[in-house]
């Protein structure tokens, strides 16, 4: 399997400490098998509550869409946002 | 309100659909994924990195944020669950959109919705990647087709939009509790 370093940024998010990763980074992040591990990680997750707090400011993200626009959390403010997170399979 | 999608890696690669290899590849599926789903709303793809996943949630498969006018986290559902957004939604929109609600983290990966509305992600993977969820969750990719299958009979309670009122809580406790003595009592008298 091989795993090619995108040629050109995708896309700017997360503030500053937006590190694109090691290959080996990639690699696990993409992963080609769901193991147990994976399943545990998320509930163990769970158990310590892991990812944004509730009461902290969510990080501003610019991400391309479907249709080709650059969304903006930020430009979104003023009303409430729902953003969820999700996958194909 | 608004409402947006963040696409990222596959859960369940499989022979069908095995990880991506590159953003392009990615974001072209963004677009499958927002069609066979029927999402109204903006779905964005993350990059190849996945650093939004990474930083909101670390790497939670499917989770959902409520972020509150300010640009605050009013609400995390680590396990996505729409009776309980639903909730927290009603109870930011009831407080000017403004702070936490429904207790700021729900960490229950709620299971039960979960079965019955969870096997499209691994059949998309494949039969590969519906083995691989059996063997990590100890028969999960099973119930998960077994849950798709009753799904007509199950899906009012498993996924409805409302949380259920406290009556019909209490009613499906007791059952449960009737139904488990039940058991008990026929094993018991063997």
């Amino acid at each position: 399997m091989s795993t090619q370093e995108p040629e050109t940024p995708d896309s700017t998010s997360v503030s500053a400490q937006s590190p694109q990763g090691s290959q080996e980074q990639l690699r696990k992040y993409n992963y080609e098998h769901f193991w147990p591990k994976h399943l545990f990680a998320d509930l163990w997750r769970s158990v310590r509550g892991e990812g944004l707090q509730p009461g902290s400011e969510a990080p501003d993200f610019e991400l391309e869409s479907t249709e080709g626009d650059r969304v903006r959390l930020s430009a979104l403010r003023g009303r409430p946002v729902v953003v969820h997170i999700g996958s194909f399979t | 309100m608004h409402f947006v999608d963040v696409f990222i890696r596959q859960a369940h690669p499989g022979e069908l659909r095995g990880p991506y290899h590159s953003y392009e590849e990615k974001l072209a599926e963004a677009q499958e994924y927002k069609r066979e789903e029927g999402i109204e709303w903006p779905v964005l793809a993350d990059d190849y990195a996945g650093t939004v996943h990474r930083a909101y949630s670390r790497e939670m498969a499917d989770p959902v944020f409520l972020i509150d006018s300010d640009g605050r986290v009013a609400f995390y559902g680590m396990w996505t669950h729409p009776p309980t957004l639903k909730r927290a939604i009603d109870e930011l929109l009831a407080r000017d959109g403004r702070g936490v609600v429904a207790g700021g983290i729900d960490r229950m990966p709620h299971l039960f919705a979960s079965f019955v509305d969870g096997y499209q992600g691994p059949r998309r993977g494949g039969r590969r990647a519906v083995l691989e969820y059996d063997l990590a969750g100890l028969g999960a990719g099973t119930l998960s087709f077994l849950g798709n299958k009753a799904k007509p009979l199950l899906a009012p309670l498993a996924l409805r939009a409302e949380p259920l009122p406290l009556s019909a809580r209490l009613a499906l406790g007791g059952g449960l509790v009737a139904v488990a003595a039940l058991v008990v009592g026929l094993v018991r008298r063997d």
